[in-house]
């Protein structure tokens, strides 16, 4: 499983040497974090050459915005329980450096992260005052439940128990309905992806809007298995529509955006004339912030369809070609 | 166009000469009067036309509240309807099979307050208002919307330079959220204005009557003799000649004005805008709930025009789970009439096409011819126009603003059925205009002992649904300056005091919503994308663009409407300027 970055490298804070970002190891293959929040991507092989060149025009020579600093005291991750208040300059110096890391590197997860962070905390306020007016919301909100290798576990133990499932009945090609758990399971075995690599929150000095945001990182690979949208570039960016209507966050805006230049013609005409109108029609049906006020660890053995059913997600069209 | 109002005024100027006296061009009618004359009653004002302009001013002269004065006089008035009166409400209200007739306004705030009280009362409880209190305005070719809800006027109502509408309605006290509007029909605002005119002594309620002649002093009379003499209306009701005398005739007798052609004095400024409206009503799908029309006024901008979906008959108790809907369709005269030689499901079928749909994106900035070509620099340029189309279609779908809630793009609801006949009529922009001879004012809203109000004024796009409005604003000032005279001992038409005030008051209003909703159409009209046709149902698929200066206008208009919808302060200018509130700083 190839690594990712969770620092943030910039000029309040440095890598640490042996960072895996710094090690010139040439094979790691970086999702552009632009387009997600979460791991990598290794699907698609044109996607990856890219991301080689990213690689390559960052790290071979000194990038233009300096070599990375040594970390700030001020953002030591073992103090990460008490996060001091950005100034209004150190949020605007912060803003723009990370946006040009990222613009420059997708691949940097923590600058993407950081940008999302600075940007949001209006939009995370909203998510929170709607999730505390939900039922199911506010229990989320009491209870903080993360995403880590326990759900995983539990996801790809339920996962066996389907194969076993479909193992004992005779007729393979009954229609056997696939638990949210397992579609969740197979979505992280057929991407590699590992639940518990995300970037720390190092920028929202609230606890609860820091949790609101963990949440809405850790979500994302749920949202994936929701839609059914895969972790291509393609599919990110129409879950970013999605989400920009359910979360509002400028970050979402900001990717939808600036991914959309990585596409080609035919590719966007793909994402104006069916994902999109999808995304703003899913939006539309669903109810505000619904899809952050789902309890989605208890939610394992639920049915995929009727959860997306209940939610009211429709699946996102199938495009052949691409 | 500067060039060409000029042109029109000199025209018309030179045909509008001091006219003394004026018969009917209608001989039918005078021949059917007989010569018996009616002793010469005479009146402080005489309103011609006893339509919703009409009815309105009369109501508003009756009101002892109106006005400053605590010495009120008393004041004669009457008014001339050429129709029967009409039915009381009570009497349309009791028809169990009767829908709401398509022949409606959009009533500001403001403009609903001038009904009074007890009229605005009478109306909510018979279900015969169509109040709402959000609005969504959006666009066929792009994502922009623009959204407008009742909070936006709570500042102004707070600063008192808005009317609070709550404070007339004791009954609706828990229905505290502003409206921004209310869609009235016709027939039933005239019927409720008339039922508290006829408990009114001081007014004499003429109907089936027909003015033949008027007889009005010249400007050169006015100032010379002393007193100027009245202005004389020849009439002809049931057979018999009336003549009445007054100090001031008001003109409230719609867009074709007999008075105005009568007197003569009115130069007009007419412009055709090319379009046509078409009207009717219709029923609203409820089988998904009946939130789906929810006291929303919508309006979807298509190239030709906009189509607007307005709620009516929501006040009362909702007892009837039918829910109906306005709908006000102006698109080119072509079309329009294409439009009216639907059969009824056919035009449910078209009016939802093209109504239920949205948010799109901007149509490509670059000509269609671009694409073929593969340099370097039509790829940046092809780069910069995506990026600059996603980044508004992201700053909508974003709805980010300082309010509270997040207004997200609604569908509105889809149409079942045309529950009355469907009407068409053409839109015309005019206004009168005025000029300067010898240092004297001629023309523009009044002349010696004549005022023109309403639609004999002005006519404009229903667009912003500012027409009744405008024609609103210019009783309630004409009103008030009548009642100063009448309180002041002074004849109101006697002198220029108190008309010139009327006039430089309402030329600056006028001009002002006739040019603003003008410039609107201006602005919609400009579009990206090849404009759909309604006529042709081939071309009801992909946007096409032609890009260059159109779509760089349309992409200008699309990202402004954003940028409004996302600033409060200037949104809340916007709906505060609709809602007819006094603007910020003025005393």
């Amino acid at each position: 499983m190839a690594s990712r970055c969770t620092s943030y490298a910039g000029f309040c804070r440095r890598l640490l040497p042996s960072h895996p970002c710094l090690s010139s190891n040439p094979t790691r293959t970086h999702r552009p974090a632009i387009y997600g929040t979460t791991h990598h991507e290794n699907a698609r092989h044109k996607h990856t050459s890219r991301c080689a060149r990213h690689h390559k025009r960052s790290f071979s020579s000194a990038p233009f915005y300096g070599e990375p600093a040594p970390p700030s005291s001020r953002y030591n991750q073992n103090t990460s329980s008490h996060i001091p208040p950005l100034s209004p300059l150190q949020r605007i110096t912060t803003l723009i450096h990370s946006s040009i890391t990222a613009l420059n590197d997708p691949t940097r997860a923590d600058a993407v992260a950081a940008v999302g962070e600075v940007t949001g905390s209006y939009a995370l306020a909203n998510m929170r005052n709607q999730m505390q007016n939900d039922a199911v919301g506010k229990r989320i909100l009491q209870e903080r439940p993360v995403v880590d290798e326990q759900i995983a576990k539990r996801a790809f133990e339920l996962l066996n128990r389907h194969n076993q499932q479909i193992g004992n009945t005779s007729d393979a090609t009954s229609n056997n309905p696939i638990t949210f758990a397992a579609a969740y399971a197979t979505f992280l075995q057929t991407h590699n992806f590992d639940p518990e690599e995300r970037s720390p929150i190092r920028f929202i000095p609230n606890p609860e809007l820091a949790y609101v945001m963990t949440r809405y990182r850790q979500c994302h690979d749920y949202f994936h298995v929701l839609t059914g949208l895969p972790p291509t570039v393609l599919g990110e960016l129409a879950l970013k529509w999605l989400e920009l209507m359910q979360t509002g966050l400028p970050l979402a805006a900001l990717s939808a955006t600036g991914g959309s230049l990585r596409l080609d013609e035919k590719e966007r005409e793909i994402l104006w004339n069916v994902y999109f109108p999808w995304a703003v029609r899913v939006g539309r049906e669903m109810r505000s912030g619904g899809l952050m006020c789902v309890y989605y660890e208890e939610e394992m053995e639920t049915d995929l369809e009727v959860l997306r059913g209940r939610i009211g997600v429709e699946p996102a069209p199938f495009v052949d070609g691409v | 166009m500067s060039a060409t109002l000029q042109r029109h005024t000199t025209r018309q100027l030179t045909r509008a000469k001091t006219t003394l006296k004026c018969t009917s061009l209608n001989s039918t009618f005078a021949s059917r009067c007989n010569s018996t004359s009616v002793s010469n009653e005479h009146y402080n004002v005489v309103v011609a036309g006893g339509g919703a302009v009409g009815s309105v001013l009369a109501r508003l002269l009756l009101d002892d509240n109106v006005g400053g004065s605590n010495n009120r006089r008393p004041i004669k008035i009457a008014l001339l309807e050429q129709r029967p009166s009409p039915p009381s409400l009570n009497n349309i209200t009791s028809k169990t099979d009767s829908f709401p007739n398509p022949r409606a306004y959009a009533l500001s705030p403001t403009s609903l307050s001038y009904l009074g009280p007890s009229v605005l009362q009478s109306l909510v409880k018979s279900n015969r208002c169509g109040i709402y209190d959000s609005m969504q305005i959006w666009e066929h070719d792009g994502p922009a919307q623009l959204h407008f809800v009742g909070d936006d006027l709570e500042e102004a109502i707070n600063d008192g330079r808005l009317v609070n509408l709550n404070t007339y309605l004791d009954r609706n006290k828990d229905r505290t959220k502003p409206w921004l509007g209310a869609v009235v029909e016709d027939a039933s605002l005239v019927s409720a204005i008339w039922d508290e005119l006829r408990t009114d002594e001081r007014i004499d309620l003429l109907d089936n009557i027909q003015i033949k002649s008027i007889e009005s002093p010249s400007y050169d009379q006015m100032g010379k003799i002393e007193p100027p003499p009245h202005v004389n209306i020849t009439c002809c009701r049931h057979d018999e000649t009336v003549a009445l005398s007054a100090d001031l005739l008001v003109a409230a007798d719609g867009a074709n004005s007999f008075v105005r052609k009568c007197v003569g004095n009115f130069p007009m400024v007419t412009r055709s805008y090319g379009r046509k409206a078409v009207t009717c009503t219709v029923e609203i799908d409820t089988s998904k709930g009946n939130w789906g029309m929810a006291q929303t006024a919508f309006q979807r901008f298509l190239p030709h025009g906009p189509i607007a979906l307005l709620p009516v008959w929501n006040s009362g108790d909702q007892t009837d789970d039918r829910i109906y809907a306005n709908v006000v369709w102006s698109t080119t005269p072509s079309e329009a009439d294409h439009l009216l030689s639907l059969s009824p499901s056919e035009f449910v079928s078209t009016l939802n096409h093209y109504l239920c749909q949205g948010p799109n994106v901007n149509p490509s900035l670059l000509p269609n011819s671009v694409s073929s070509n593969t340099s370097i620099l039509t790829k940046v340029a092809k780069e910069i126009d995506s990026l600059l189309r996603t980044a508004n279609t992201a700053l909508t779908i974003g709805t980010w603003t300082e309010a509270p809630s997040r207004n997200f793009f609604r569908m509105p609801p889809r149409s079942v059925g045309v529950v009355s006949p469907i009407l068409g009529f053409d839109l015309t922009l005019s206004h009168v205009s005025s000029s300067s001879v010898n240092g004297n004012r001629r023309g523009g809203y009044t002349s010696p002992r004549v005022a023109l109000v309403g639609d004999a004024a002005h006519t404009m796009h229903p667009m912003a649904g500012q027409g009744l409005n405008l024609g609103m604003g210019d009783v309630n000032v004409l009103s008030n300056l009548v009642k100063e005279a009448i309180d002041s001992g002074m004849d109101v038409g006697g002198t220029d005091l108190f008309l010139d005030r009327f006039n430089d008051d309402r030329m600056l209003t006028g001009w002002g919503t006739v040019g603003g909703v003008h410039s609107l159409h201006e602005i919609f009209g400009q579009s990206g994308s090849v404009p759909i046709s309604v006529t042709n149902p081939q071309s009801q698929g992909q946007i096409e663009s032609v890009g260059g200066i159109q779509g760089l206008i349309g992409y200008s208009r699309s990202m402004g409407m954003n940028i409004v919808n996302g600033i409060g302060p200037v949104r809340r200018a916007l709906a505060e300027v609709a809602a007819g509130a006094v603007p910020r700083g003025l005393p």
